[in-house]
């Protein structure tokens, strides 16, 4: 009856209402945005990490080596030669090594050329179809298959490059031999095929049936036959990855080394300077919310010191009229963490669609970190309390008599 | 029955009162007038048990009313005493039958929205329960008080004032109706007021000084 009561007093007020819940909700939604944002991107990036050491390749900027080698979402820094990647991909220290060759596109999702190793070590698993075996066969990750409705069997044309309206390599038709099942790692949006066929399709089987310029054909079949654009390795031993960079970087002069580890929390730390802005800021519209909170329920309280006497000659004790005050507060809190809750998933929602649209990163499931909003449902009710509790507190003390008397 | 037995209480050294005792059976009606701070309303308030006497007693049936205290005073009142003051304070975010069947709940724990209506309607404004206290008139926000303070049967109701604001017809027409609930409730009913009008037609009177 209480809490019934505070429901009423509250939204007898609709519009001061709707204003208090707008900028609670507006406080929780973007803390609630930022961290499923921000655990869904860790979440994303570090486990494409796992079990990569080290990435070689073309000199440039280590971060971008990274960003292109392991995430798929920036232009690659370049290209090595095989032969002096081989050297080291052998090397007794390397556990593993994927040798991954870069070339062609396909509605704006990568294609790759590497061996089966790219596959296992992602841990990705068949869903349907067979691992490609021939040249111009492929194996598509899960995000592709969906987002492009590919079936095995399915035969396009690649376009060069990673741009979307590239130039179509028309001669030659790559088909889906097998469908992963999703893994939540950059694999599930890569085209994988063997190197070969990259190779292949800037060499003499795509050159002869359809580049028209001779010249800039020749160009491709001699270079690209044996280059490739980057390695992922695993060492073997810590020692190795004492060792390892520091011979690489003696004897191979024109490869560069980055660990993906360090270039992540690089990247990280950057986009973490902007997030604990927005966060301060929320943090700050939380605290506006409390005060403006407790202004239209100190407000009120004057308004309706009669109605709170007349409740305590009916018979109410002052803990009732107490209760009422802070139920008051706490219904703001609940109603504010509730719509800030729907706010921080439309938001996570709405940032979720422009990080596919711009990186093709699906953020598949909610991270929903039950533990967080614990503790935010608890910050809200705390607010809601520290708001009403001086009112309360004032309610509490009335002097009936007083208020009440007209002489 | 309702006796009370020197009852004193002081403002300040030079603000106190003496006020004569006084008594009221069940089912009766005390007339309390006087001139404009002569305390008629600290004793209805004391008689309420909103303030406490500085000195002597004050008993209802078989209850020290200013021996209770606290949370077991306000239970008490709500139970067993009605105040009906000059204004009707009725709590404006919900609606008239919503406010009686908050005086019920108060007094007793317990709703009942048959009892509320029975009552609406034997005071004429069954049509009036869904509304806010603001839409209704200067009569039926008066009847809706009345009904208010009867709702959970009291041994004693107090009026602050009832009907010097109405006019001679509504002012006899609320008299009237308070004196017969009471006698039907077996309640003890008090009047403060400095109304003539009702001095008129009470035997039970007395005048504060």
């Amino acid at each position: 009856m209480i809490i019934w009561l505070a429901f009423k007093n509250v939204f007898y007020k609709p519009l001061t209402a709707a204003l208090n819940i707008i900028i609670f909700s507006t406080g929780i939604g973007i803390i609630t945005m930022l961290s499923l944002v921000q655990q869904q991107f860790e979440n994303k990036f570090e486990k494409s990490i796992e079990g990569i050491d080290m990435v070689m390749g073309a000199s440039g900027s280590p971060l971008q080596l990274i960003l292109s080698a392991v995430y798929h979402i920036d232009a690659p820094t370049g290209n090595i030669p095989l032969e002096e990647a081989e050297k080291w991909m052998h090397h007794p220290y390397i556990a593993s090594a994927v040798p991954l060759a870069y070339g062609d596109s396909y509605m704006s999702f990568p294609m790759l050329g590497s061996d089966s190793s790219y596959i296992i070590h992602f841990g990705a698993e068949l869903l349907s179809g067979k691992l490609n075996e021939k040249n111009y066969e492929v194996v598509i990750g899960s995000d592709v298959a969906d987002k492009l409705k590919l079936k095995l069997g399915d035969q396009f044309h690649s376009t060069h490059g990673q741009e979307e309206g590239g130039e179509e390599h028309e001669g030659i038709k790559w088909v889906v031999t097998g469908i992963l099942k999703p893994t939540g790692k950059a694999i599930d949006r890569i085209i994988v095929s063997n190197i070969e066929s990259v190779w292949g399709i800037h060499g003499e089987n795509g050159c002869t049936h359809d580049h028209e310029e001779g010249e800039e054909c020749h160009h491709h079949e001699q270079e690209a036959s044996k280059e490739i654009t980057a390695v992922l390795l695993k060492y073997r031993n810590p020692m190795a990855a004492m060792q390892l960079p520091r011979l690489i970087k003696e004897q191979s002069k024109n490869l560069q080394l980055a660990q993906p580890a360090i270039e992540v929390n690089r990247l990280f730390s950057l986009l973490g300077i902007g997030m604990d802005a927005i966060r301060y800021l929320a943090y700050f519209i939380m605290a506006l919310s409390a005060i403006s909170i407790f202004i239209s329920i100190y407000n009120t309280l004057k308004e309706r010191m009669f109605e709170l006497a007349m409740m305590r000659t009916l018979g109410a004790s002052k803990f009732k009229v107490l209760s009422l005050i802070l139920s008051e507060g706490l219904i703001y809190s609940v109603f504010g963490y509730l719509a800030g809750l729907f706010l921080g998933i439309l938001g996570y929602q709405m940032v979720a669609m422009l990080a596919e649209n711009e990186f093709q990163m699906s953020f598949s499931q909610l991270p929903f970190d039950i533990n967080q909003q614990i503790l935010l449902l608890a910050v809200s009710l705390l607010i809601g309390f520290l708001a009403a509790i001086f009112p309360a507190i004032k309610s509490y003390f009335i002097q009936i008599s007083t208020t009440l008397a007209h002489e | 029955m309702l006796s009370t037995h020197q009852l004193k209480f002081q403002y300040t050294p030079e603000v106190k009162f003496d006020f004569p005792d006084i008594q009221c059976a069940l089912g009766d009606t005390l007339v309390i007038s006087g001139e404009s701070g002569s305390g008629k309303t600290t004793l209805l308030h004391i008689l309420g048990g909103l303030i406490k006497p500085n000195q002597g007693s004050l008993r209802l049936n078989n209850t020290d009313i200013h021996l209770l205290e606290g949370a077991q005073l306000d239970k008490y009142r709500g139970k067993n005493i009605s105040i009906i003051f000059q204004k009707m304070h009725f709590i404006s975010s919900i609606s008239v039958m919503e406010n009686i069947l908050l005086a019920q709940w108060l007094g007793t724990g317990l709703k009942d929205a048959n009892a509320v209506n029975e009552l609406l309607a034997k005071l004429n404004i069954a049509d009036q329960g869904k509304k806010h206290i603001n839409q209704l008139s200067q009569g039926q926000q008066q009847r809706a008080a009345i009904a208010r303070a009867l709702i959970n049967r009291p041994s004693l109701i107090l009026a602050d004032e009832p009907t010097s604001s109405l006019d001679n017809k509504n002012a006899m027409i609320v008299e009237e109706l308070l004196k017969e609930s009471a006698k039907s409730l077996n309640a003890a009913l008090v009047i403060v007021t400095h109304d003539m009008r009702m001095k008129k037609h009470s035997q039970n009177l007395i005048e504060l000084v």
